[in-house]
């Protein structure tokens, strides 16, 4: 890790521009452009370079980067990844308190513009005690047939929480993600996104529940069309005790396009009053879509309660029917079912569309 | 022919796999009458509805359905739905995720177009309606037909019917598990749609509840033919003898 931390692409100088556009000042090509859509004026948002001038947060950055509890990369392309890391942002977060004095929520909604065939970000949320955050981060390509990879890894302390929303919509943009959450005590992290790809897709997540009473949710909603290849890995490390983990996933399937999916939730001897969830779910749109999922849930102490669910089904031709006898036309019952699916995500109306421009192709 | 009936089968052939299974049917259907059809199991009742609804599985091959003066034979299953038919099926299909409310918010668009009514207010009305036919009004927030009875399923046509309006309602054992009282309350929403001027086609094996209907039609089915038509007398001969005994004295 420490490598990467001295990668001179690090140190690349940044403008903000007057629309609150951060653009590269430099002659370096190809790397993402960061649109701040909104953010609320507390919660501190640096660019890398700005993160690793500012005295306390560079702290705060490198110790999180060389931390023993980020795992390690799980794979080549992920190690890559890692080390060709050029941009990215850093938000930090201390308590807001309302006039009541109740801790409340910070948002901040960023947008991610891919161009060209570039390397890795870095996305850095830390939650300071009580300080809750909502990151909203959409990814745009501008230019099909690039790669993007992102790290992201979340820090929440001590009764905090820090929920990450990716929302990914593209055709020919290749994504990596790589995100992690350290999870403090009584703190939450929810990694949530809406991935939709005719294109590769790997997301690996993997939360630590360190704190007692920690809390995390992975959950995801995908859509791969065309030839779309999604690898998602999901993993959920117990540390402590009262702790509760949550993986959800719900991805339909169109096309030739195919999703390998691996779950696991590892608990360890003395984790007491754990509570571990997975549920992976997976819709056929047509024959010729596949997947390949492998939940798998470690129970060492008895006191563990556990409940797993996995299927892969298609829309019904009698659910079709059913919705037809009320007058709703074929294509928006099949719409209709495939919203049912995703529920209870309230989805987003571009992943709303694109499911229905995904129907109205495998019709 | 009656020219005041509004829906009619002329000549109806229904196939299923590429076979004729029921034949040649002709029924008239008259707005506000009730008319029951009757028929040992496997003797063609539902794959007719099926068939007059479109299910992919089941073929019109010949025959017209003429619903005031206009064949809607050829219409797509939504259309006909449009025109006022409903079909309340005998096995009713579970839709995950989807609420009742959803499903019924989505028809009603597609039936009446775009009103001024929000998903909550449509809801709200729907709650009344529950309360005011003693129906669950737990079953308009509950995916459709997913983790309830068999009766539940039955209770959530009625709603649907109650809140979509149609002008022909179709009903394959609507009374298949239902407990007494739900039979009472099935009882009172016949003879309110029924004053309304909707025209119910039931099949029911129940033949202690089609007495109590008193029904102004009565049909038999054996073999994929109507052999036998009546009123309530036919109800209280087939009580009598069975369908074998009606059937026998249909075809000599």
């Amino acid at each position: 890790m420490e490598n990467i931390l001295r990668e001179p692409s690090w140190f690349i100088a940044w403008k903000k521009s007057m629309d609150k556009t951060y653009v590269p000042n430099t002659d370096v090509a190809h790397l993402p452009e960061y649109r701040i859509e909104q953010i609320d004026k507390e919660l501190e948002l640096y660019t890398l370079k700005e993160a690793f001038e500012t005295e306390g947060i560079r702290e705060l950055v490198e110790g999180l980067l060389s931390s023993a509890l980020l795992p390690n990369p799980v794979d080549e392309a992920a190690a890559h990844a890692r080390s060709s890391i050029s941009s990215g942002l850093v938000f930090y977060a201390q308590p807001k308190i309302d006039d009541t004095g109740i801790a409340i929520e910070q948002h901040a909604v960023i947008e991610t513009t891919v161009s060209g065939h570039m390397g890795a970000d870095l996305l850095i949320i830390i939650a300071k005690t009580g300080a809750h955050v909502r990151v909203v981060d959409k990814v745009i390509e501008r230019d099909r047939g690039a790669r993007f990879s992102r790290l992201c890894v979340v820090l929440t302390e001590e009764g905090s929480s820090v929920e990450l929303a990716n929302v990914v919509d593209v055709k020919g943009l290749s994504v990596d993600f790589q995100r992690y959450g350290l999870v403090g005590a009584m703190a939450q992290v929810r990694f949530l996104d809406e991935v939709a790809s005719s294109s590769d897709c790997r997301i690996e997540t993997a939360s630590m529940l360190i704190g007692d009473g920690s809390r995390s949710v992975i959950d995801h909603a995908l859509l791969a069309d065309a030839t779309g290849r999604f690898t998602i890995a999901d993993r959920i490390d117990v540390r402590s005790k009262e702790a509760e983990g949550n993986i959800s996933v719900a991805g339909a399937i169109a096309g030739s396009a195919h999703i390998t999916y691996s779950g696991h939730t590892a608990t360890k001897e003395g984790d007491i009053a754990v509570s571990a969830r997975e549920s992976a779910r997976f819709l056929l749109l047509n024959d010729s879509a596949g997947v390949e999922a492998t939940p798998a849930i470690d129970v060492l102490d008895r006191h563990t309660n556990v409940a797993h669910e996995l299927s892969i089904t298609h829309i019904k031709d009698e659910e079709l029917f059913y919705a037809q006898t009320k007058g709703i036309p074929l294509p928006e019952a099949r719409l209709l079912a495939l919203e049912g699916f995703f529920s209870p995500r309230n989805l987003s109306k571009g992943f709303l569309g694109r499911l229905h421009k995904c129907l109205k192709a495998y019709e | 022919m009656n020219e005041a009936a509004s829906l009619r089968l002329l000549g109806v052939t229904i196939a299923v796999a590429g076979k004729a299974v029921v034949h040649d049917i002709d029924i008239e259907f008259a707005k506000g009458e009730l008319t029951v059809l009757l028929g040992a199991n496997g003797s063609g009742k539902s794959t007719l509805l099926n068939g007059l609804f479109g299910h992919p599985d089941y073929a019109l091959t010949s025959g017209e359905i003429v619903l005031d003066g206009e064949d809607i034979t050829s219409l797509k299953t939504e259309e006909k739905a449009r025109k006022g038919l409903f079909l309340s099926m005998q096995q009713l299909p579970e839709i995950p995720g989807v609420t009742l409310t959803n499903l019924l918010y989505r028809a009603r668009i597609e039936l009446f177009g775009k009103d001024t009514e929000t998903p909550v207010e449509f809801h709200q009305r729907m709650v009344v309606l529950a309360e005011q036919f003693e129906l669950k009004k737990e079953l308009l927030l509950g995916e459709v037909n997913r983790g309830i009875s068999g009766g539940e399923r039955k209770q959530s046509e009625l709603l649907q019917i109650l809140a979509l309006s149609p002008r022909y309602v179709f009903l394959d054992e609507i009374d298949a598990g239902m407990d007494i009282d739900m039979q009472r309350k099935l009882r009172h929403i016949i003879q309110h749609l029924l004053g309304r001027g909707v025209g119910i086609i039931l099949i029911s094996h129940h033949i202690g509840a089609v007495k109590d209907l008193a029904p102004h039609r009565v049909l038999v089915m054996e073999s994929g033919h109507i052999v036998e038509r009546g009123d309530l007398s036919l109800v209280h001969e087939i009580e009598k003898n069975g369908f074998s005994g009606i059937s026998k004295n249909a075809y000599e």
